[in-house]
């Protein structure tokens, strides 16, 4: 079964006379546990496509579907609780609540989900341990580095235990060293907790640590191919 | 439901101090605000408490018995039924102590060179001192006193001045009495007394019974009026009530029907500190809406992950209401409390009377003393609550408006 799947999906916008097909007929299947990558140049439509996977955003036809849930049934109020539940998203910068520790920042979808307060601060520390950033629980956001945040949004999105993870752009804003950081953390959660993760790009560099690569360009997959173990 | 809650305050709690300046501004205008409406209305408010105050110890007495007609008519031969037994069936009511029963009549003031007109009172001077405050008002000379010395009378500074009598000068009193004849006499200011309110000043005299009764030839058991203190200003109209019972004939009235001006200005003074700080909550509110489109413009790309992340946007809603109304809480609190400090600090009393001439004339004091009924302060907290809300609910609303992935592209 696939986590994640899209049929003929199209978001085209309208500029005055042209239209601008952001994404333009794209099916898509994603299994559990995959680690794939949306590559593009910039304009090609990756984070229009990722929003719509997200229900962030609304196709103007197609469908979008999560398990087997149809994002285009969901209400409003449906949607963010589908999301809060089964989605993790990792944006390219200033993701984390500027007034809450990361603590309290990794424990607030839990809060919002009901847990309770101890069984946030267990999960909150024990992924903040595993993103590498262990003694820096009860830092605000802008003790952090930039890298540092990332992490701590990639320990914030799996902490609802979503169903999957989706990172537009999270290095866009990094260093090379931070950026392979944070790629490595992710591939070790990938690997250990089996969670699957769709992430976009243009970087060269990230690309080739993704298993699944799919090339968009104008709104259209080009290209999408699974790496061979050997090439990893 | 609870724990929600509990998270909301704590985390708009936290997002008020992210721009400490701006809303310090804002708690500070709040607390300016509450604080000047406060603190001036409850100079109106003791202002006028002073006054009823005033006018009820000096001048009516909490309670009056009368003739039936005769406040209408003034007519000197609409007498009451007087007697020991009566006055002490009065004295027995818990909760009075002071009767004083009065004669009272329209009568011409005149000296060498001026007259006016005036109303006796003819009192006993010992019950009207335990029963008015009037003896103490006596700021030059004497209260009648028990001595057999006759036709005295004490007069008010008003009086005394158009009169331009002093003490020991003379003044004719002339009247009507029972019979309709005209009578009169010469009695020799003993006394000036002063209050605030040169209106009564002016029209009030006081000689003893006794001297009226010779002159005008009345006797002890007809009287015109009754005048009674009570020791609890709360326990009125059941005391009232009593003594309507046992003078079912007369017509007996409380102080607040005597004087309705006074009634009515005590019931308005109420209303006084709500007018006051509604008006100001409503043009803070203005500026507290302006502050909030700010901060709620400023947070488009937060509320856009925060609804991305799974909180909903009626939680988002009451995240930014609750913002606001921490602001105009800590700065009503604040005003509160500094309102309530000066009011304490100034209850000696603030002396205005070398700037506001104007008051004594109007029956003011010049004395002003801060007063504030202390169950009012609820209701204006819930004022500063309900104004933090609705500051906010334009703000939060533009907030929201957007799809998450809208706000999320804005930085
Ligand atoms: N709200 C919008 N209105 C009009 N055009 C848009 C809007 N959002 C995106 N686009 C256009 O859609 C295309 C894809 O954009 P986007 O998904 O942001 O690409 P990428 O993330 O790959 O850089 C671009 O040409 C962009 O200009
Ligand atoms: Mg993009």
């Amino acid at each position: 079964m696939s986590v994640i799947e899209t049929k003929e999906l199209y978001k085209i916008y309208h500029d005055g006379e042209s239209e601008i097909r952001a994404v333009d007929g794209v099916n898509i299947s994603i299994t559990k546990g995959e680690f794939t990558a949306i590559v593009g140049p910039s304009g090609s439509g990756k984070t229009t496509l990722l929003n719509l996977i997200g229900g962030l955003d609304y196709p103007t036809k197609g469908e979008v579907l999560v398990k087997d849930n149809d994002l285009g049934k969901m209400s409003d109020k449906e949607r963010i609780y589908f999301r809060l539940n089964h989605i993790g998203f990792v944006f390219q910068a200033y993701n984390l609540i500027p007034v809450l520790s990361a603590e309290e920042n990794v424990g607030f979808v839990m809060e919002l989900q009901g847990k309770s307060a101890k069984e946030r601060h267990q999960r909150a520390v024990s992924l903040l341990k595993e993103v590498g950033l262990e003694g820096r629980e009860n830092n605000r956001p802008s003790k952090l580095s930039g890298g540092q945040q990332q992490r701590v949004a990639v320990a914030r999105a799996l902490a609802s235990k979503p169903s999957f993870v989706l990172a537009d752009e999270p290095t866009a804003n990094l260093d090379s060293h931070a950026t392979s950081s944070l790629l490595s953390t992710m591939e070790k959660l990938n690997e250990k907790e089996g969670m699957t993760f769709v992430f976009s790009t243009h970087d060269p560099r990230v690309m080739k640590r993704a298993r699944r690569i799919i090339e968009i360009e104008d709104g259209k997959i080009i290209r999408d191919y699974t790496k061979e173990v050997e090439d990893q | 439901m609870k724990k929600k809650i509990s998270q909301l305050i704590s985390i708009s709690w936290r997002n008020i101090w992210r721009n400490k300046v701006r809303s310090g501004v804002v708690i500070a205008a709040v607390a300016i605000g509450m604080f000047a409406a406060i603190y001036a209305s409850a100079l109106a408010t003791g202002m006028i408490k002073d006054k009823v105050k005033e006018g009820v110890e000096v001048e009516t007495s909490f309670i009056q018995i009368h003739a039936q007609q005769f406040r209408e008519d003034l007519d000197p031969s609409l007498t009451m039924h007087w007697s020991d037994q009566r006055q002490k069936s009065l004295f027995d009511i818990d909760g009075v102590d002071g009767v004083s029963p009065r004669y009272k009549m329209t009568a011409m003031a005149s000296t060498a060179e001026t007259g006016r007109g005036v109303e006796v009172l003819a009192v006993d001077p010992v019950l009207e001192s335990n029963t008015t405050t009037i003896a103490s008002m006596v700021s030059d000379g004497t209260w009648l006193d028990g001595s057999k010395k006759r036709n005295r009378i004490v007069i008010g500074k008003k009086l005394a001045e158009k009169l331009k009598v002093r003490l020991k000068s003379k003044v004719i009193l002339s009247f009507q009495n029972q019979k309709g004849d005209i009578v009169g006499a010469a009695f020799r200011v003993v006394g000036i007394y002063n209050t605030t309110d040169s209106r009564f000043e002016e029209q009030f005299v006081y000689v003893k019974d006794l001297d009226i009764r010779r002159i005008a030839s009345l006797d002890a058991n007809n009287i015109h009026e009754v005048a009674i203190h009570i020791d609890n200003p709360e326990k009125l109209d059941e005391i009232s009530s009593e003594v309507t019972q046992l003078f079912a004939k007369e017509e007996v009235l409380t102080w607040k029907k005597i004087s309705p001006e006074l009634g009515y200005s005590m019931e308005v003074s109420s209303f006084y500190m709500l007018i006051f700080v509604i008006v100001v909550l409503i043009s803070l509110g203005f500026g507290i809406v302006n502050t909030m489109m700010m901060v709620v413009l400023e947070r488009v790309r937060e509320f856009g992950i925060l609804m991305a992340i799974g909180m909903q946007r009626a939680k988002i809603f009451w995240m930014v209401i609750l913002e606001s109304v921490w602001l105009c809480l800590i700065g009503g609190v604040t005003g509160i409390v500094l309102s309530l400090v000066a009011i304490l600090a100034s209850q000696d009393g603030i002396d205005i009377s070398s700037k506001a001439e104007g008051f004594e004339a109007m029956g003011y004091s010049t004395i002003l003393r801060p007063y504030i009924d202390i169950s009012e302060l609820g209701l204006i907290v819930v004022l500063v609550i309900l104004t933090g809300i609705f500051a906010a609910i334009v703000p939060a609303k533009k907030a929201l408006k957007n799809n998450p992935c809208e706000s999320i592209r804005t930085i």
